[in-house]
């Protein structure tokens, strides 16, 4: 097969669908000199991408198996050099605006991690999502930055005494944004702050636990509730505990100094 | 002639190498006898959609639907079956994820097949006979129409009893690696230039229909992209948790943990890598 250029290739959406806030997929790419359609996949190299006729890919398009940008744009520059030859993987990014104005990042930014990103609407989507284009690399950061403003936001709003529905979506948003492991964490601590603890037991059972394998659900409970009762006075996310590790011989030790830490924080907060 | 006719002869004579087919064959045998069966679907954006893959993880009997369900799959997928005379089937492919579009991955294992109704082709038919422009190359004689396309589909058509052993030896005479099935591409060896003309893998992913609904519970491994797993986050933390209250998310998402927790958006290649790790590969 001839190399792959990228120049050949524009974005004409992603994989799947936007069923929540913001999140990030695999391009779909459609082939400029033939009209063939793949995902993006570039993990085996671009000689391994399974290419669709227009005819396959409005088929998949119409039973909801890809998204469609309204107007194609191109493959980002940071993806590739010389001829086309890509370097980088692409990733689709969306968004909801009301995620992003509880985030406070509206306008949605142009130009993240100095990589050019052009926003689109989506086909069949109200208006109110849009898509962009960027190395997968700056895709992650951008979602984490989104992720790290949500748990500010909570931070504020919890200090005004926000009820606890509107803070639990605040949260929501965090974890459906935050990619970072140590963010993940943090968001579904915050998350817990404002959940009823028989809940939390389950949503730990089944989603955090699998996610952190060293973590213990005692010391997770605690922590949260140390959590809410420091969030009451001030909210440092700079200095919120990290997860435990994934060895789970170091993770209580980790967890235990975390909280010991968070108490002698406070301790000078009061001294203060 | 379907890239298995006359295996067992022409494997003696060049370009094959009998003695090579023969030392890889046990291993092949093995594969294919274990190897699962990747279903990739999708969670669309339409709500009504969402709500019917909803409806299939909360309503007995979760089922993924033949393609007799207009919302699950398209025309094109039942103008095919229509001209190869398949039956309404839920798709499959031997250890790959085809087609990739979609939001998740879920493999089941070699039994999934017992006491089914269905059967297998060498290739993806539906890239073989859309139209107007076939997706798949071939040489067919006298010439490449829709009616030798078919002819020649039929010819490749296996049963579901005898798929595995023709794809045993698919796997001995045209890899060099078991590895390359994912991998590489297949020698270029077959009469007609399956192998020859096209290099992507659908060329040579086995499709396997199944002719009845399949049980989503029936499922090994799964894999979907990370909206769908905080998706599923939001449902499962809004099912009721009395003590006897029916909670199919959480049985779904307990019995079989995903393989991402957390998702990723390539859902398809850590299903295929789970199976690959599976069988050794």
């Amino acid at each position: 097969m001839k190399e792959l250029s990228a120049i050949d290739l524009e974005i004409v959406g992603f994989n799947g669908a936007p069923l929540v806030e913001c999140g990030r997929a695999l391009p779909i790419a459609r082939r400029k000199s033939d009209g063939t359609h793949a995902v993006l996949d570039l993990s085996d190299g671009v000689a391994r991408l399974n290419w669709h006729s227009e005819g396959e890919a409005a088929a998949l398009l119409a039973n909801g198996r890809w998204t469609k940008l309204e107007k194609s744009v191109f493959v980002p520059q940071s993806c590739c050099e010389g001829a086309g030859q890509f370097v980088n993987q692409p990733m689709v990014i969306y968004a909801d605006e009301s995620m992003l104005d509880t985030a406070d990042r509206l306008p949605r930014p142009p130009m993240p991690s100095g990589e050019y990103m052009i926003w689109r609407r989506l086909q069949s989507h109200p208006e109110t999502v849009q898509a962009a284009c960027g190395s997968a690399e700056t895709v992650e950061k951008l979602l984490d930055d989104w992720g790290a403003a949500l748990l500010k936001r909570f931070d504020a709003m919890y200090r005004i005494g926000r009820d606890d529905e509107y803070l639990k979506r605040i949260a929501d948003f965090a974890l459906c944004a935050a990619r970072n492991k140590d963010l993940r964490w943090r968001a579904y601590s915050y998350f817990a702050t404002v959940r009823e603890s028989v809940r939390m037991r389950d949503t730990f059972a089944t989603f955090i636990q699998r996610e952190f394998p060293a973590a213990n659900l005692e010391d997770f409970m605690n922590m949260a509730a140390d959590l809410k009762a420091w969030l009451g006075h001030v909210a440092p996310l700079a200095s919120q505990p990290g997860p435990p590790s994934s060895e789970p011989s170091s993770a209580l030790p980790k967890v235990r100094g975390m909280a010991r830490a968070r108490r002698d924080s406070e301790d000078e907060l009061f001294a203060k | 002639m379907p890239v298995f006719t006359n295996l067992d002869e022409r494997i003696e004579r060049p370009p094959f190498d009998g003695d090579a087919y023969r030392s890889r064959l046990p291993a092949a045998q093995t594969a294919a006898a274990l190897i699962h069966l990747v279903h990739v679907t999708a969670a669309p954006h339409d709500p009504t959609k969402w709500s019917a893959f909803v409806s299939i993880l909360t309503n007995p009997p979760h089922e993924i639907p033949t393609s007799v369900d207009a919302a699950y799959c398209s025309d094109p997928t039942r103008t095919a079956e229509d001209l190869l005379g398949y039956a309404r089937s839920v798709y499959f492919y031997a250890g790959r994820a085809h087609p990739s579009f979609g939001n998740f991955a879920l493999a089941f294992d070699s039994n999934c097949q017992q006491g089914r109704t269905g059967s297998a082709t060498p290739f993806d038919t539906g890239g073989f006979v859309c139209q107007p422009t076939p997706h798949i190359k071939v040489r067919l004689l006298p010439n490449d129409d829709l009616s030798q396309r078919v002819a020649y589909c039929n010819s490749s058509n296996l049963t579901l009893a005898e798929w595995r052993d023709v794809f045993a030896r698919i796997l001995a005479a045209y890899f060099d690696e078991l590895s390359e099935y994912w991998t590489g591409s297949p020698a270029p060896h077959d009469p007609e230039g399956l192998y020859e003309l096209n290099d992507a893998w659908r060329c040579w992913a086995f499709e396997v229909r199944l002719y009845e609904p399949q049980p989503i519970h029936d499922r090994v491994a799964w894999c979907a992209d990370e909206s769908v797993m905080h998706e599923l986050f939001r449902l499962h933390r809004t099912e009721p948790i009395t003590p006897g209250a029916s909670r199919p998310v959480n049985k779904f998402l307990n019995d079989v943990p995903a393989l991402e927790p957390t998702g990723t958006p390539f859902f398809c290649k850590a299903a295929e890598n789970w199976v690959r790790e599976q069988l050794g590969i």
